[in-house]
C-alpha cells in the first residue's frame, strides 16, 4: 500500500525577479509504514518537499498524496505530525503544555494520562512542569517529537529534527526516536544532512541532486531492526553509508580536488 | 445627540480648499512662525542629542556612572514633557523653556538607543579585537561606536519630530511667535480654517523633518541585525540587562532620593530663585503643613478627572491599536499598503495638534480621549504588530501542518509572542497618555490636573505647581514601574523574558 507520493511535483519560486525551481517533475513514492530519508546538499528542494506534504506549501505544478487521500485532507483530520530543527516550543508553556497543544488544535481533549504517557515515552515524565528555556537542546527536541506523536499521527513529518544538536545528542536521539516509531510505524519522512542518521533510521534513503542534474536516487537500507550501536560497527552500515557519501557528491567535477 | 455632533463637525471641518486658500493667504506669517519654531526645534535637538551622546559614551566607559545615573535616565524616560513644561517656564527665560523641552524630549529617546547600541556589540568581535591585542580606547572606537550607529540613528530620527512638539508644547505655555503660539490663538479665536492650515503646516513641517532624518541615516540602519532597530522602534529602557534596575522594587525609592538630590544640588548650584523654585521640603509643607488638607483634596480632585480622562483614552488607543494590529497580521495584502501611512502618521506630533482637535471635537471627554487615544494608538499599533512578527515561523507552521488555521496560529501562537510587545508597548504609551491628557485638559475642557497646573503657575501659586509636577512625574513613574512588575509576574517569577530565550533557542545557537 502507497504512502507518501508525489507526481510530477514542481515547485517554483520567484526570488528577486528570477524564478527558482525548487523541484521541478519530481517523483516518490514510498510505501506505507514505512521510514524514508531524504538527504541532499542545502538547497536541493528537500524541505520544500516536505513542506509540501505538511500541506504548508502547494505545489505549482504536479500531485500529492498520502495514504492515497490529498494532503489537504489528513491536514485537516489533524493525521500530521511535524518537527522541525526549531522545536518551535512556546516559551511561555511548559512542557506538558506544549504537548497539549497539538489537542488544542485538533480540538480534542486528552485522554486521562495521555500527556504524561507521551512524557514518558520520550523520557522527560519528570520534567512535565519545566519551562523550554529550562531544558536543554535535546530535551527542547524530545518535546517536540513527544507534540507531533501526540494525536497519533498516520504520517510524521520530520525536518533536521536534531541538526542544532552535538553528534552525541543526536545519536542517543535517534536511536529513541526508532524505539518510538517502532511502536506505531506511522508513515515517515525524515530530512536530514547526515549520512550515518539517514542509515541509522531509515528503509529507504532518497538521494536528492543539487541543480543543473537533478537526480534522485533512492537506496534501500537493509539493516535489521531494532539497530543499534552495534548496528554502526557493521560492515553493511558502513558500506551503505558509503555508497550514499558517493552519490551526494557524485555530480561534483573533480572530488578529489574538492576543497570543503 | 448625533445630530448635535454631526452639526458641530460640519462647522469645524472645513472644504479642503478653504484649507488651501488659507495656507496660501497666510503664507509669510506661516513661514515666520515656522522659521521660529523649526530654529527652537534645531537648538534643542542638538542639545539634547549632544548631551545625550556624551552621556551614553561615558556610561559604557565608565560604568559607575552608568550604576547610579541610569535610573535617572530610566525615570526621565517616564516623564510627561507636558509636566515640566510649566516649571521650565518659570526657570528659563526667552526662548529658554522652549529649546529646553525640545532637548528633553529627544535626550532620553536618544541616550536609550546609544545605550542599547553601544552595548549591543557582539561579545565575539570584543573578544576579536582585544585577542588583537586592541585596548578598551581600540574596542569602544572601533567596535562600539560603529556597532552603535544603526540604533543611534534610530534615535535620531525619532528625535526630529519630537523636538519639533518639544518646542510647540514650549510655544503653547506662552510665547508671541511660532507656530504653537499662532495655533493656539486660531483655536481660541474660532478661526476654523486658519486653525487647520497651520495644524496641516506642522505637520507637513513633522513629516518633512522625519524623511529628511530618514533618508540621511537610512545607510546606517541597513547594516543593522537588530529588526526592531531597523523599524524605528524607540529602545526599551526596560529590555535586556536594564530590566533588574526597573524591576526592582527599589526602583521608586532609588529614583526618588537621586531625585530629591539633585534638584537640592540645582538650586544650589544655580542660585535659584526660592520664590519660584520650591524645595522639596516646600513640597512636603504644601501637603502637610497648615493648609495641608485643602491642597490635598485640591490636588486629589483635580487628579482624578486627569485619571479618568487618561484611562479612557489609554484604554480606547490601545485598544483600537491591538485591534488593528491583529487584523493586519492576518490580512499581509493590507498591510503592505496600511504600515507605511501608519509609520509616516506615528511621526506627527498629535499633542501638538490638541488645538484643532478640541476646535472639531470640543470642549469635553471626547476631545480629550480622542487626543490621547491618538497619542497611544499609533505608537502602540508598531510595537505590537512587531511583537505578532516575533513568533518564528516554525511555531506558526506546526500549528498549521497540525491542522489549525491562521486565527487558530494567531490566538495560541502569535498573542504570546506579542505579549512582551505589548507591555513595551503600555510603559511606552502611559507617560504619552498622561502627557496628551494633561495637555487636553488645560487646551481643550479647562480642568484636571493640566489645567490646575497652569492656573497656579498663571497666579504664581509656584507651591502648587511643584507639588502637583512631583505628584504627577511620581504617578508616572509608578506605573511604569508598576507595569514592569506585573510584565515580572506574567513571565513566571523573574525568569529571563522569553524574548530572550526564543532568541537563544533559534536555530544554530540551542544545545
Amino acid at each position: 500500500m502507497i504512502g507518501l507520493e508525489a507526481r510530477h511535483v514542481s515547485r517554483r519560486f520567484v526570488l528577486g525577479g528570477a524564478a527558482v525551481d525548487a523541484l521541478d517533475g519530481f517523483d516518490l513514492e514510498t510505501p506505507r509504514g514505512s521510514f524514508t530519508a531524504l538527504i541532499g546538499r542545502s538547497g536541493c528542494g528537500k524541505s520544500t518537499l516536505l513542506r509540501l506534504f505538511a500541506g504548508l506549501d502547494r505545489p505549482t505544478a504536479g500531485e500529492l498524496s498520502i495514504h492515497g487521500r490529498p494532503v489537504e485532507e489528513l491536514r485537516a483530520r489533524h493525521k500530521i505530525g511535524v518537527a522541525f530543527q526549531d522545536a518551535a516550543l512556546l516559551p511561555w508553556r511548559s512542557a506538558a503544555a506544549n504537548i497539549r497543544l497539538a489537542f488544542e488544535v485538533a480540538g480534542a481533549a486528552p485522554g486521562p494520562g495521555a500527556v504524561s504517557s507521551l512524557l514518558e515515552r520520550v523520557g522527560l515524565a519528570r520534567f512535565s512542569g519545566a519551562r523550554p528555556a529550562q531544558l536543554s537542546g535535546g530535551m527542547r527536541q524530545r518535546v517536540a517529537i513527544a507534540r507531533a506523536l501526540a494525536t497519533d499521527p498516520e504520517v510524521l513529518l520530520l525536518d533536521e529534527p536534531f541538526g542544532a544538536l552535538d553528534d552525541l545528542t543526536r545519536q542517543r536521539m535517534n536511536a529513541e526516536l526508532q524505539r518510538i516509531w517502532l511502536d506505531r510505524s506511522p508513515t515517515t519522512l525524515l530530512v536530514t544532512h547526515s549520512v550515518a542518521e539517514a542509515v541509522f533510521l531509515a528503509d529507504r534513503v532518497i538521494v536528492m541532486g543539487s541543480p543543473p542534474r537533478r537526480l534522485a536516487v533512492a537506496i534501500d537500507i537493509p539493516l535489521e531492526r531494532p539497530r543499534s550501536r552495534a548496528t554502526l560497527r557493521t560492515e553493511a552500515f558502513h558500506a551503505a553509508c558509503d555508497r550514499l557519501t558517493e552519490l551526494l557528491f557524485a555530480d561534483e567535477s573533480d572530488p578529489g580536488g574538492a576543497n570543503p | 445627540m448625533s445630530a448635535l455632533v454631526w452639526s458641530a463637525l460640519v462647522r469645524a471641518v472645513p472644504a479642503p480648499a478653504a484649507v488651501l486658500h488659507q495656507l496660501w493667504a497666510d503664507r509669510a506669517t506661516l513661514t515666520a512662525n515656522g522659521a521660529v519654531t523649526l530654529r527652537e526645534a534645531a537648538v534643542g535637538y542638538l542639545w539634547g542629542n549632544g548631551a545625550a551622546l556624551v552621556m551614553g559614551g561615558a556610561f559604557v566607559r565608565v560604568p559607575w556612572i552608568e550604576r547610579s545615573l541610569l535610573r535617572i535616565a530610566v525615570a526621565g524616560y517616564c516623564l510627561p514633557l507636558v509636566v515640566v513644561g510649566p516649571i521650565l517656564v518659570v526657570l528659563f527665560s526667552g526662548d529658554g523653556a522652549k529649546v529646553a523641552l525640545a532637548a528633553l524630549s529627544v535626550f532620553f529617546t536618544t541616550l536609550l538607543c546609544a545605550l542599547q547600541g553601544l552595548k549591543a556589540a557582539p561579545p565575539a568581535s570584543v573578544d576579536v579585537v582585544r585577542s588583537l591585542g586592541g585596548g578598551s580606547q581600540t574596542i569602544f572606537w572601533r567596535v562600539r561606536v560603529p556597532g552603535a550607529l544603526p540604533a543611534v540613528c534610530a534615535g535620531l530620527r525619532i528625535g526630529a519630530p519630537t523636538a519639533l512638539l518639544g518646542a510647540v508644547i514650549g510655544e503653547y505655555f506662552g510665547a508671541n511667535d511660532g507656530l504653537g503660539a499662532a495655533l493656539v490663538q486660531a483655536q481660541s479665536a474660532y478661526e476654523v480654517a486658519r486653525t487647520w492650515a497651520i495644524a496641516l503646516a506642522l505637520a507637513v513641517l513633522a513629516g518633512v523633518l522625519y524623511g529628511a532624518l530618514a533618508l540621511a541615516t537610512a545607510p546606517a540602519a541597513r547594516w543593522s541585525m537588530d529588526d526592531a532597530v531597523a523599524v524605528g522602534l524607540p529602545a526599551d529602557p526596560a529590555a535586556g540587562e536594564r530590566g533588574p534596575i526597573l524591576r526592582s522594587s527599589g526602583f521608586l525609592l532609588w529614583s526618588a532620593a537621586w531625585g530629591i538630590g539633585l534638584w537640592y544640588l540645582a538650586i544650589f548650584a544655580f542660585h535659584l530663585d526660592h520664590y519660584f523654585v520650591k524645595t522639596p521640603l516646600d513640597v512636603a509643607r504644601y501637603f502637610f503643613g497648615p493648609g495641608g488638607g485643602a491642597n490635598r483634596t485640591e490636588l486629589a480632585g483635580a487628579l482624578g478627572t486627569t485619571l479618568v480622562d487618561t484611562g479612557v483614552g489609554l484604554a480606547a488607543g490601545m485598544g483600537l491599536a491591538i485591534a488593528a494590529a491583529a487584523l493586519l497580521a492576518l490580512r499581509p495584502g493590507v498591510e503592505a499598503v496600511v504600515m507605511p501611512a501608519v509609520v509616516f502618521l506615528r511621526s506627527i506630533p498629535i499633542v501638538a495638534m490638541t488645538p484643532l482637535i478640541a476646535l472639531v471635537f470640543g470642549r469635553g471627554l471626547l476631545a480629550v480621549t480622542v487626543v490621547v487615544s491618538l497619542v497611544v494608538f499609533f505608537p502602540t499599533l508598531v510595537i505590537v504588530r512587531s511583537g505578532l512578527q516575533a513568533a518564528p515561523r516554525a511555531a506558526g507552521d506546526l500549528v498549521l501542518a497540525m491542522g489549525g488555521n491562521a486565527s487558530l496560529v494567531m490566538r495560541k501562537v502569535r498573542a504570546g509572542y506579542a505579549l512582551p510587545w505589548l507591555f513595551t508597548a503600555a510603559r511606552n504609551a502611559v507617560p504619552a497618555a498622561l502627557g496628551g491628557a494633561i495637555l487636553a485638559e488645560w487646551l481643550a475642557t479647562g480642568a484636571g490636573a493640566g489645567n490646575l497646573l497652569v492656573v497656579a503657575a498663571s497666579e504664581s501659586r509656584f507651591d502648587t505647581l511643584w507639588a502637583g509636577s512631583v505628584v504627577l512625574v511620581l504617578l508616572s513613574g509608578g506605573v511604569y514601574a508598576g507595569l514592569g512588575m506585573v510584565e515580572r509576574a506574567a513571565q513566571g517569577g523573574g525568569r529571563p523574558s522569553y524574548r530572550r530565550a526564543a532568541l537563544l533557542s533559534a536555530p544554530g545557537r540551542s544545545g
